[in-house]
Formats: structure tokens, sequence, C-alpha cells
């Protein structure tokens, strides 16, 4: 028993958390944790039912799942483009990546006001700070992978007549390939911070304004109801990812591949 | 003469590391640089290949010979399996580029090895793919750098026997650079002795030793204790009734 405990890589990790949900649920029931700040586990997921009964949950996640997708998706392309022009050519690197180190060291949430000037409360400023929140991992990891191209390779691509676009399809951007997921997973990671922030900022549904929705109605199960599923949602996103580097990874030679 | 090299020099930085390197390669001919490590035969290689353009001097290589180059390492594309990485040099149809990279990889003994990706190779497999990759786009010419270095003196014979094998079939002119002596004396046609600071061509060696060569035999000793003692620097050491030169340049 304890054996299979101890092997088994699903079991031994959820003893804890279960352990403290346990622990959570008891000491709210017996009121020692009073209810209007901390609200018991069962009390949380039957709001949750709520949601999901009259249908609003869904409409929540999917728009929220929606922002976040489309800002990935431009952010990523931005990045794609700028990082292989930067990482492939020396003069646009001394060209661009100045600019770009100056806008990374501005906290992308200090953005915020100025594009809520520019855009309105709307779609746009929401989608916009988050394509801006996922380009700059992505973009520095795409440079990164592409300068950290094995020079060996890339002769043998030029001992077999590469140059130019063919030495980057054929070479430089399958060896790049680790390093730009790696981007994209740290880009995903930053675009569920700044979904939260897009939606904190003015939205009128989404699992963020579920958040600020709890906050003024004073219902903590709510506040607690939004963060376990963007919990829920950023992990099964990842999982994705991760599930997609492990398939076009499978031939790297390290100890996560086998 | 398919190739020709003439007052071939190289500097890196301030440091003129090669000067005046005169010779030339003919037709099927083997032909080994010897040298100590640094004296800069790797770099004339990576002229003859083009992978180095700033060199000094010329080199005059016969219109339409195909260049191969096998490195010291076997650069394999990680992400490509066996097959792919051996059809990487091809053009045009993909399944018949395949079934001529079967045909080399069966030469090389990786017949069985296809479907499998560079991780899962041993040092000396993973050499034979890249001996397969160069073979595969019939060069007229092959370029070896220090190719068997990095392996075990049973897989360094082994695949000694191999190149000579496929020299034998195919008659490739083969320019290899090497620190090892015996490797040198077993494969080649001709040795040329790179030497000095900044290296020149100290001797261009004719081996007039019939093929196959016997690894153990007192000729052979003989030549390496010749080859000793004139990269120590004892030229007086040299024995004459063994050695043919074809241009001395000391």
């Amino acid at each position: 028993m304890w054996k299979k405990l101890r092997t088994h890589p699903v079991l031994l990790g959820s003893l804890l958390p279960i352990l403290l949900v346990a622990v959570w649920e008891i000491m709210s029931r017996a009121g020692i944790i009073p209810a209007y700040q901390l609200p018991a586990p069962s009390a949380i997921l039957s709001t949750i039912l709520a949601y999901v009964q009259d249908g609003s949950l869904q409409d929540h996640i999917l728009l929220t799942v929606y922002r976040l997708f489309v800002g990935f998706v431009i952010g990523t392309i931005a990045a794609i483009l700028l990082g292989t022009l930067v990482g492939y050519s020396e003069l646009a690197e001394r060209i661009f990546d100045p600019l770009m180190q100056a806008f990374r060291s501005i906290p992308s949430l200090a953005w915020v006001p100025l594009f809520i000037l520019w855009m309105g409360i709307g779609e746009s400023s929401k989608v916009t700070l988050i394509a801006v929140g996922v380009f700059f991992p992505v973009y520095l990891n795409i440079v990164d992978g592409i300068r950290g191209v094995d020079r060996k390779l890339i002769e043998v691509g030029r001992m077999y007549g590469l140059d130019g676009v063919a030495l980057v399809r054929r070479i430089i951007l399958p060896a790049s390939l680790p390093s730009f997921l790696t981007g994209l997973r740290s880009g995903l990671g930053l675009g569920w911070m700044f979904v939260v922030a897009a939606e904190i900022m003015g939205a009128s549904q989404g699992l963020g304004y579920l958040l600020i929705l709890g906050q003024n109605t004073y219902a903590p199960d709510v506040i607690i109801a939004s963060i376990f599923l963007f919990a829920l949602l950023g992990k099964l996103t990842d999982w994705v990812l991760k599930l997609i580097q492990k398939r076009s990874l499978h031939w790297q030679d390290t100890a996560l591949a086998k | 003469m398919t190739v020709r090299v003439q007052s071939l020099g190289r500097c890196f930085g301030e440091k003129q590391v090669l000067q005046g390197v005169d010779f030339s390669v003919g037709q099927g001919e083997i032909v080994s640089l010897l040298g100590t490590s640094g004296c800069g035969k790797s770099t004339v290689l990576r002229a003859l290949a083009g992978l180095d353009k700033e060199y000094e001097g010329s080199i005059t290589i016969e219109l339409g010979q195909r260049i191969g180059f096998i490195f010291q390492e076997p650069r394999l594309l990680p992400w490509k399996t066996v097959l792919a990485n051996t059809t990487f040099g091809l053009k045009g149809d993909k399944r018949l580029n395949e079934e001529k990279a079967r045909r080399y990889l069966e030469l090389v003994g990786l017949k069985e090895a296809e479907k499998l990706y560079p991780r899962e190779l041993s040092g000396g497999m993973a050499q034979r793919v890249a001996i397969a990759r160069a073979l595969v786009t019939e060069p007229d010419i092959l370029l070896l750098d220090e190719p068997f270095s990095a392996l075990d003196a049973f897989t360094k014979m082994q695949l000694q026997e191999l190149l000579l094998k496929i020299w034998g079939e195919i008659r490739t002119t083969i320019v290899l650079v090497t620190h090892d002596i015996d490797e040198a004396l077993y494969l080649s046609d001709r040795v040329l002795l790179l030497q000095g600071k900044p290296s020149t061509l100290a001797k261009d060696l004719k081996i007039a030793l019939s093929r196959p060569r016997s690894r153990g035999s007192a000729s052979l000793g003989k030549w390496k204790e010749d080859l000793l003692n004139l990269l120590e620097g004892k030229d007086t050491a040299y024995d004459y009734s063994l050695v043919t030169e074809v241009g001395q340049k000391a």
C-alpha cells in the first residue's frame, strides 16, 4: 500500500491538497473560520454549480478564453516575425533590439491607462494588453533560440548549399523550436495574468469580471470560485502546450525526453 | 589535377597561422594532411570546402567537381531520423532519394537503423550516418576533417576499412585531415606534413606501398618512425630508401 502510494505519480502529490481541503471544510462547518471571509469548499462548489446551471459560467469562461486566445495569437505572430528577423540579421538586431529592451523594461500593466485612453474599455484594449504581455517572452525566447543554434549545424546546411530562407527553414527554425515552445509556455502564463488584469479594469463578462463582482457583492465564494477556475484553465492550457512540446521535441536528447 | 592550392595562407587576427602552402591533388588520390593540433590543417580543409573564405592565395578546383565534407563530429540534425539525415543533401523526388539513401545506409552497415533518431545512436553509428550523408550526394571530392578521432580504436579501424572500400568502389578523390600517423600511413597515397609557426608545408611524401596494407607491417613501422622524427624536427633520421619525395619544401 505504502509502496504503491510512493511510486504512483498522482497519489502522493494529491495527499496534501486533499488533507488541506478536508481540514478547511471541517473548520468552516465548525464555525472556526467565518463564512463571510472564507466559505467552505462545499459552498464554493455549489456556487460554481449554480453558475453552471443558469448557463452564465460557460459564457464567462468562453469570453475569457476567447480574449486570451486572440491576444495570445496576435502577440505570438508579432513575436515570431520580429524575433526571427532580429535573431537572424545582425542589422535588424542593432536597429530593433535596443528599442525592444527599452519597451520590455516597462511593466506591462503600466500600459493599462494608456490603452484605455486610446481604445476605451472595450475588447480591443483588453486584447492589446494581453498581446503585449504575450509578446515579450515569446520574442525573447525566439531571439535566444535562433542565436543559440549550433554554428556547426549551420555549417552542415551551408555545406549542402543552403542559405537565406532555406537555411532558416531547414536548420534554424527546427533547431530553435525548443526555445520557441518554452517561450510560448511562459507567454501563455503571462497571458493568463493579463487577462485577469484586463477584465478587472472593466468588463461586464468574463472570469475577471466575476472576481470584481464577488468583491463588490461581498461574496468570497464567487471570488474563490473564479480564482479556482483561473487556476484550472491555466493548468489545462499549459498542459495542452506541454503535450505539443513533448510531441514535437521527442527527438531531444535530454533527461526529460525519456 | 583535381585540386590545386597555391600559396595558401590564413591569419586569425594578428596571428599568421598558415603561410605559403602549395600542393595539388590528383583524381582519385588519397591525400592526408598531417600535423600537430593547432597547425592549421583543418584551416586548409575548410578553405577547400568553401566554409572559410578569408584565406590568402588561391584554390582551384576543377569545374563541376562536387564536394562532400565529413566533420570531426557527426553533426546530424537531431530532429531528423537517420534516413532523413541521410537524404538531407539531396534535392528532388523524395521516394527516389530515400531509396538511394537506403543503399548508402546499407553500405555503411546501418540498414536497420533508418528510423532511429541521432540520440539513439552510438558515436560510431552516428559517424557512419554522417559518412552516408556525404556519400549519397555522390561527391567527386571527399573532404574529411579528423573524421575518426573521437572513436575508439576498433570502430576507428572499421571505419577506415569502410572508407577504403568506398574509395575502391567509386574512386573519389579524398583529402583527409588527421593527427594520427597510423591513420595517415594506412590510408594515404601521399602525406602532407604541416609544420612550423606559422605552419608551412614541410614535406610532401609519397607513400609508395601497395594496398591492402598490413597495419603491423615493418615498412609501416619504419615509416611511422620517420614521420615521428620529422614531426620532432629531426630531419637527419629521414630514411630515403623508404620515401619517394614528390616535392620538398622544408
